[in-house]
């Protein structure tokens, strides 16, 4: 009996090791919840929606992730992402420029944003919440001084993302493709990279970073600009995803992305974090939309069931870590 | 014979235990504490000293046993009550608001008022009255983060003083002091026990216990072992109390062959901090370099380790030897174990594989590649190789003892030819402290230069060939194994050696 | 008014799936960190799936959206409640979302996307970017849903397959001839507070106030804000009360001597008034504004605002409803534009400027009645 439930216990903590566990029940149990209300949330092509849906803001959360592991947060990603995403559409559109090179010119744009951002917090050591809050006015302005309107006519090449193929009867998104293809790829070099280990190493403790041999300022620099590169890319998923360049967009990607890593599990003081959680954590703000629309609640319960769902999510990461 | 003998008991505690899921803190533990004694505590970390305090102070409930306090069953049910019972406290690390100034530091909570408004007048005057009683001056209208860290250790007894204490818990305070300051904490003690005051007095340094305790409690696995009088105890029965093992084991020295220079350091210089110092490290010697508190010992550290800018020249086995960054100083294979392991040491929420490996990671790499199998490899065979005490090499630092944690950091550094340590013992218990020597010995033999900082003068002279000792940013003078002693190293150290 | 007994019942069952939900989460939750709470994150599913009604297996019930730029404004409160009433009337089921903020597409693009996938009959929607908009309605209309711009056309106006909307261009001619009789031929200086760049119903309304005035001569497809001489100072206040306040303000500084103040709607003209007052001017000062909402009526009738073109929110939801209705049962769409009416409202009416007073006004006035 005793020897049953020492067993059961070290299956039990056996599953509570599975990096994003917490997470990822929360996510199946919703599903299951949102089954058992409507017959359509199951549905293949429901679900691929729910994943496209979620695929500009998940991307987006990867960058934010990144900066966050390092104990930083990065408040200016929407509008890096809105920046981009109209400068290579305005660039292609309303200058003729070759789609591929614009599309190369708005990754470049953001890569400098997250490049300024980098600068600021490592070599004048300004806190990245101030560093982004401004980089976040500023880019704002940016878009609003280049242009208000929305770019539409867009070359085939900017919309591919939002393209789908199918598989038996379920339609998918490129975009979605492109979006886990970047998750696995985030993952693979934060778990089997040294770089992956520094980062972590940084968030932890930057000072017993530097004196284990670690380069923290080239590291903060590099994670500030592969972030803002995401970004960018995700400035391409959203162009792909509504068709059209967009100033308005991105106002409130922050928040949302900040979301999605911290229901993904992962630590606001940096250091500690999965990169699957955030996607997780994406999805979970995706099927809880998703399936509460299906089931005719109104928008304003979503925004509360998200406020909940952050809350509990920080709580729980609290209390297992007491 | 013990003068405090026949005080009455004004503590008593009977029966203590506690459990943390998975491990027993306490069990059965009795302990009685008499008026105006000095009541030392020992005991290896984990040995459930710091448990039994926090339960005294009301940090922690206890799961069993009794409380008895001035005649009375009393149970403690917060620090807020702790306090209001006479219970005091002073951790290891203060409990100051840095940004305060002295006096609403002391009455931080209960402030003297006038009608609505702080009466800073009274504060100001109660405060200069408590420490004019303790025997010393602090200037009062400056934040509490300018004072030193002996001046704050004051601001924390000042404050217990405020309120009615009459049981004061000081829970390793001379880890953080200098010798000097040491001596006025010593006078402090003594005064409050004139007072009636009755002091627990909980410390990694035997020396102190022969010092300042009336008497002695050794504690072992989360047990009481025993309480004596200190004037029936000796420095090795004390020692065999904790660990089951004589003094003379502690230091393992051996002499090992001593090879060629390996660091040279020439006219090495930091402005206000480090003046002209030259120094070599030989393979195979440990250098010990000894000194007071802010006489350059860590700054030197840093400085070879690259971590701080440095003037001068140096070279490592006879090659030009500048490092600008402590990646540099590393991937020459130059080690520096921080004192502060854990602001400056440890990773403390990543696992012991993680801080093993942080810093060699490119061994193990093809590419930026991780080889996850030799990582795990070279890991456990650490492990095995130090000792370190862990469930697995994929569980966190951060519970770990002082003395596993201090392991894991060296383990971290085993590749290196020159080893900077500072303060290795630290905070750790006997046991531990002699595995670490052990490694030390073990890496001199391997053809290692290791230049150990340290302030415990018994272990300098255990451990090292020759010992540097240190004065005001200088290397004020040199000396041979058969030359060191507690004597010429402290007459070096405070610098007697300039006046005579 | 319908009767309490109807009102309550439909009520309760509405907060109990709510209800449900939000106990499911906070179970959920509480699941996912301990075995032991799973029990209980079970129960309230059950609760739910057993409820014979439960919204989702609705199946006969016609399915309608409606999406708003965003859940605060009480212009689209208003328009959600005529929808619900009309809905519900039809006996079939509202789904309700909105942004953000105002200028949030990619939300209103997911509640489409999860509208149609829900199976709706036809979308209302109030476009938040209206030239952005446009992609994703193609889609639903592809997909076989009918969809109506309430308050605000698409660009192009196409892109949806009708149109109920006041005619903003007109309600700003209709305060522009106003302001123009009230001031009897005085010399005039105009701050213009408008809304933000690049939005149609901002461009239509203030264009529309010019030429009412006399001091343009554009028509409706104009794409940019014209100005004249007398207009000293133009500033954006996304409709906001505190933003119309230090438009004002800013305005004021830059010319003292303004005594027409053109708002885009009833909160800027408040903030511009708390401005002016401040300053000493709100007896010299006319006041002009868009909307009709009750507490901007009541501006009108406390003389804050000297007139306003009121519009009709309940009513463009209403019609969209039946609309949708009828599409449903008979195929049949709706195309092109209907106006849903414009009125002028104020006490001090002008002779030749054709209005109505504010005891008109409060009968059809949106938001809440004091």
């Amino acid at each position: 009996m005793t020897n049953q439930n020492k067993q059961m216990k070290d299956v039990m903590s056996q599953i509570m090791a599975i990096p994003a566990i917490g997470p990822l029940m929360a996510l199946l149990l919703a599903s299951i919840f949102f089954a058992t209300q409507t017959d359509r949330f199951l549905s293949g092509s429901n679900l691929s929606l729910v994943v496209q849906q979620v695929m500009v803001v998940g991307t987006l959360a990867i960058g934010q992730t990144l900066i966050i592991l390092t104990s930083g947060i990065d408040l200016s990603c929407g509008m890096v992402m809105a920046l981009s995403s109209i400068m290579m559409t305005s660039l292609a559109v309303d200058y003729g420029v070759n789609p591929f090179l614009a599309i190369i010119i708005g990754l470049v744009i953001s890569a400098l944003f997250g490049l300024l951002n980098g600068a600021l917090v490592t070599m004048i050591r300004l806190p990245p919440f101030i560093v982004t809050l401004g980089t976040y006015s500023i880019a704002f302005a940016v878009i609003r001084i280049y242009t208000t309107q929305t770019i539409t006519n867009l070359p085939d090449v900017m919309t591919f993302f939002g393209k789908t193929f199918t598989i038996g009867s379920t339609a998918i998104t490129y975009g979605s493709v492109l979006m886990v293809i970047l998750f696995l790829i985030a993952w693979f070099v934060l778990s089997s990279t040294a770089g992956g280990r520094y980062l972590y190493a940084v968030g932890d403790n930057p000072e017993a970073a530097r004196l284990a041999g670690i380069s923290t300022t080239r590291l903060l620099i590099s994670v500030y600009v592969i972030s803002a590169v995401l970004y960018g890319i995700a400035g391409l998923l959203l162009t792909a995803r509504t068709g059209v360049g967009d100033p308005q967009a991105g106002q409130n990607s922050n928040l949302e992305s900040i979301t999605a890593v911290v229901l993904g599990g992962t630590s606001l003081f940096g250091g500690r974090g999965n990169i699957m959680g955030t996607l997780v954590g994406a999805l979970i703000v995706g099927v809880f939309r998703n399936g509460l629309q299906l089931m005719g609640v109104e928008s304003i319960y979503q925004v509360l069931i998200t406020g909940i769902l952050v809350i509990v999510a920080v709580s729980i990461d609290q209390l297992s870590h007491r | 014979m013990n003068k405090t003998a026949n005080n009455p008991i004004i503590l008593e505690m009977k029966g203590i235990g506690k459990s943390f899921p998975g491990v027993i803190a306490l069990d059965g533990v009795n302990l009685s504490i008499r008026e105006g004694e000095v009541h030392a505590l020992l005991g290896e970390n984990g040995a459930g000293k710091s448990t039994l305090i926090k339960i005294l102070a009301g940090a922690y409930p206890k799961d069993q046993g009794e409380i008895i306090f001035q005649g009375q069953s009393v149970d403690i049910k917060s620090p807020y009550h702790a306090q209001q019972l006479g219970i005091s406290t002073i951790y290891q690390e203060f409990n100051l608001a840095r940004h305060l100034t002295v006096p609403e530091n002391i009455f931080l909570g209960h402030l003297p008022q006038k009608g609505l408004l702080v009466d800073w007048d009274t504060a100001k005057a109660r405060s200069q009255e408590i420490l004019t009683r303790l025997g010393v001056s602090l200037q009062l209208d400056v934040p509490c983060d300018t004072l030193s860290v002996a001046e704050q250790q004051l601001v924390e007894i000042a404050k217990a003083l405020t309120r009615e204490t009459r049981v004061l818990i000081m829970d390793e305070p001379s880890a953080v002091l200098g010798d000097k300051d040491m001596e006025k904490l010593f006078q402090i003690v003594r005064s409050l026990t004139a007072r009636g005051i009755s002091i627990i007095y909980i410390s990694h340094r035997l020396s102190e216990v022969f010092e300042i305790a009336d008497r002695v409690t050794v504690f072992k696995d989360g047990r009481l072992v025993g309480s004596k009088d200190v004037s029936d105890v000796t420095m090795d029965s004390l020692v065999k109390m904790m660990v089951g093992r004589d003094l003379q084991d502690i230091y393992p020295k051996k002499h090992a062959k001593i090879g060629k220079v390996l660091l040279d350091i020439k006219g090495l210089n930091r402005p206000k901090v480090l003046h002209n110092i030259s120094l070599q490290v030989r393979a195979g010697e440990i250098v010990g370099l000894a000194g007071m508190r802010g006489a350059g010992r860590t700054e030197l550290l840093r400085a070879i380790f690259g971590a701080d800018s440095y003037e001068g020249t140096m070279t490592l086995d006879g090659k030009p030897f500048n490092p600008t960054s402590p990646k540099d100083a590393i991937d020459q294979k130059v080690a520096l174990v921080t004192e502060d392991r854990k602001a400056e040491g440890l990773l403390l929420q990543q696992s012991v594989k993680f801080n093993t490996t942080i810093s060699g990671l490119k061994e193990f790499c093809t590419r930026w590649i991780i080889n996850r199998q030799k990582e795990v490899d070279h890991v456990q065979q650490m492990v095995k190789k130090l000792r370190i005490k862990t469930p697995g090499i994929n569980n966190l630092v951060v519970g770990m003892s002082g003395g596993n944690q201090q392991k894991v950091i060296i383990a971290r550094f085993l590749g290196a030819r020159v080893l900077l340590l500072d303060e290795p013992t630290r905070g750790i218990d006997v046991g531990s402290k002699n595995e670490i020597y052990q490694v030390m010995v073990d890496l001199a033999e391997q053809g290692l230069a290791v230049l150990m900082v340290s302030s415990e003068l018994p272990e300098v002279l255990g451990m090292s060939d020759r010992v540097l000792v240190m004065h005001e940013g200088h290397i004020a003078k040199e000396l041979s194994r058969a030359e060191a002693s507690e004597e010429s190293i402290m007459k070096y150290a405070t610098g007697s050696h300039l006046e005579s | 008014m319908h009767s309490p007994k109807m009102f309550n019942k439909s009520r309760s069952r509405f907060w109990n799936v709510k209800l449900a939900v939000v106990l499911m989460v906070i179970a959920l939750l509480l699941g996912a960190c301990g075995g032991a709470a799973t029990p209980a994150a079970e129960k309230p599913a059950e609760k739910a799936a057993e409820k014979p009604a439960a919204d989702a297996s609705a199946g006969g019930k016609i399915k309608v959206g409606l999406v708003t730029k965003t859940e605060t404004n009480p212009f689209f409160v208003k328009m959600k409640e005529g929808a619900t009433k009309a809905i519900e009337a039809a006996g079939g089921e509202l789904m309700s979302a909105a942004g953000s903020f105002d200028g949030d597409n990619e939300s209103q693009v997911t509640a489409i996307e999860n509208m149609v996938n829900a199976g709706v009959k036809g979308i209302m929607i109030t476009p938040s970017d209206t030239k952005a908009i446009v992609p994703a309605i193609k889609k639903a209309r592809d997909a076989g849903v009918m969809v109506i711009a309430l308050d605000t056309p698409t660009d192009p106006q196409e892109g949806t397959d009708a149109l109920f909307a006041t005619d903003n261009f007109k309600a700003g001619i209709l305060i522009g001839q106003y302001a123009k009789a009230a001031m009897g031929g005085k010399p005039v200086k105009i701050a213009t507070l408008d809304l933000a760049p690049g939005i149609t119903v901002g461009i239509l309304r203030h264009n529309g106030f010019m030429v009412g005035y006399g001091l343009a001569t554009v028509d409706a497809t104009a794409k940019d804000l014209v100005n004249s001489a007398e207009v000293v100072c133009s500033q954006d206040t996304q409709g906001d009360q505190a933003k119309g306040q230090t438009a004002m303000e800013n305005c004021l500084t830059k010319d003292p001597e303004i005594n027409v103040v053109y708002t885009i709607n009833e909160p800027a003209a408040f903030g511009a008034y708390t401005a002016l007052k401040a300053a000493g001017k709100e007896k010299d000062v006319l006041i002009v504004s868009v909307d009709g909402g009750c507490a901007g009526v009541q501006g009108v009738k406390d003389g804050v605002i000297a007139a306003t073109s009121q519009q009709y929110p309940l009513k463009m939801a209403a019609m969209g409803v039946d609309a949708i209705v009828k599409f449903a049962s008979t195929g049949e769409k709706v195309s092109g534009y209907t106006d849903t009416g414009v009125t002028l409202i104020t006490d001090k009416a002008q002779a030749g400027v054709e209005g109505q007073d504010t005891v008109f006004g409060l009968e059809n006035c949106w938001g809440d009645k004091k």
